[in-house]
């Protein structure tokens, strides 16, 4: 009786770990589409607005200093990994569209299944529209950033949508309740670190 | 801490009122209890093999012969460990940059079985308990945790010893283990198959 008494108590004696270890920077997942050949790419183009997903209807966009250099720094990075920049999008084999999750509002409230055919104003190519052709169930939090990279050449643009080939989750990218540029930076570079198969 | 302390106190009271005295330096002749605070280290463990004295044991038992006791025991223990930032290929495809707190809960409860050598202040003995384990694997990265709760069949075979120094009072607890439970366990790129680990217990004797 004594030790039933005793078990009940102490099933709450989990001892908690000590997070504090964590270095609290950058969390980063990067995915790619296994049937795409990487190599066989010529040219991409950087998009130069961020899309900021936060609880608007209307679509609104990150353009100052700051997101400039993270559009460079994305760009910087396709380029040296021997893919050549494009002045638009309509003459690049890929294209890399940028979205901020200012709040996570649109991943809470819609159920399961793809979150941006409920958010407005998310990335539609001519009307296209584009799907990402592998699985993934990321965890998203608010001052994160994802990439996108759309293969613009669908076997019938005109019917067919477009293929995420590649796509990165950077993630802690807040310091307070401002962006850590500098930890931005590691972790886009992280993320073509984790990723040698984008090269041409 | 100041909760296991409480809990500790608690038990130990309720244990001296229970056992009824007799002139001998044990309590009680025919039964024992022992509390104990305890000392783990996982041996081969992917998930978290840092060695840890969070963990308490709880066991009691009546001696059917002179010298072999049955009973009953509960202890749980905490593991946790540091994984430093690191990439993981979680499929194919998929890669994450991040770095990891791992923590290992396991609560295993059952019989026992005990062999005294002889029945005296100073009595040494080995033992096996054998029962059930509960166990948690949670995975701390970020803001983020992945956690899986598994059940097990759990065996530990123990030698040491009860040790009474005072007449009719409480003595002292000591014992070598080595346990050996079937929880599996699959997060991330981190898989377990069983759980094996040795540690101690120092405690109190009644």
């Amino acid at each position: 009786m004594m030790l039933f008494a005793a078990s009940i108590m102490l099933v709450a004696c989990q001892k908690d770990p000590d997070t504090d270890k964590l270095d609290n920077n950058y969390l980063v997942y990067t995915n790619y589409d296994a049937e795409t050949d990487f190599s066989k790419i010529e040219s991409f183009h950087v998009i130069d607005s961020i899309l900021i997903i936060g609880n608007s209807e209307k679509p609104t966009y990150w353009n100052n200093s700051n997101s400039e250099k993270i559009v460079n720094a994305y760009s910087d990075r396709l380029e040296a990994c021997g893919y050549t920049p494009a002045a638009t999008a309509e003459e690049a084999d890929v294209i890399l569209q940028l979205s901020y999750i200012n709040t996570t509002y649109y991943f809470s409230s819609f159920g399961p299944g793809p979150w941006w055919n409920a958010y407005p104003g998310y990335w539609n190519w001519g009307g296209w529209g584009w799907y990402y052709p592998y699985t993934f169930n990321y965890s998203y939090s608010t001052g994160s950033i994802i990439a996108e990279l759309v293969d613009t050449n669908a076997p019938n643009a005109q019917n067919d949508k477009l293929r995420v080939i590649w796509n990165s989750y950077i993630c802690g990218l807040l310091n307070g309740n401002n962006l850590s540029l500098s930890r931005t930076m590691e972790a886009i570079n992280q993320a073509f670190v984790q990723s040698p198969y984008l090269k041409k | 801490m100041k909760t296991i302390n409480k809990i500790f106190g608690i038990v130990l009271f309720a244990c001296i009122l229970a056992i009824p005295s007799k002139s001998k330096a044990q309590i009680s002749l025919d039964s024992y209890y022992n509390i104990d605070w305890q000392f783990n280290i996982p041996l081969g463990n992917s998930f978290s093999d840092g060695a840890s004295g969070w963990g308490m044991n709880f066991e009691g038992g009546y001696y059917v012969t002179q010298d072999i006791a049955v009973g009953a025991f509960l202890n749980f223990h905490t593991n946790n460990e540091y994984f430093s930032r690191r990439t993981l290929n979680l499929s194919n495809t998929l890669s994450v940059n991040t770095d990891q707190q791992h923590q290992m809960f396991t609560l295993p409860f059952g019989a026992l079985i005990r062999y005294r050598f002889v029945e005296a202040d100073f009595q040494p003995y080995v033992g096996m308990k054998l029962g059930a384990c509960y166990s948690e694997f949670n995975n701390y990265y970020y803001i983020f945790m992945k956690s899986q709760d598994k059940w097990g069949f759990y065996m530990s075979p123990e030698v040491g010893f009860n040790w009474y120094p005072w007449p009719n009072s409480i003595g002292l607890h000591f014992a070598l283990y080595y346990s050996f439970a079937t929880n599996k366990c699959n997060i991330m790129t981190y898989s377990q198959d069983i759980l094996n680990s040795i540690g101690f217990r120092l405690g109190l004797a009644f």
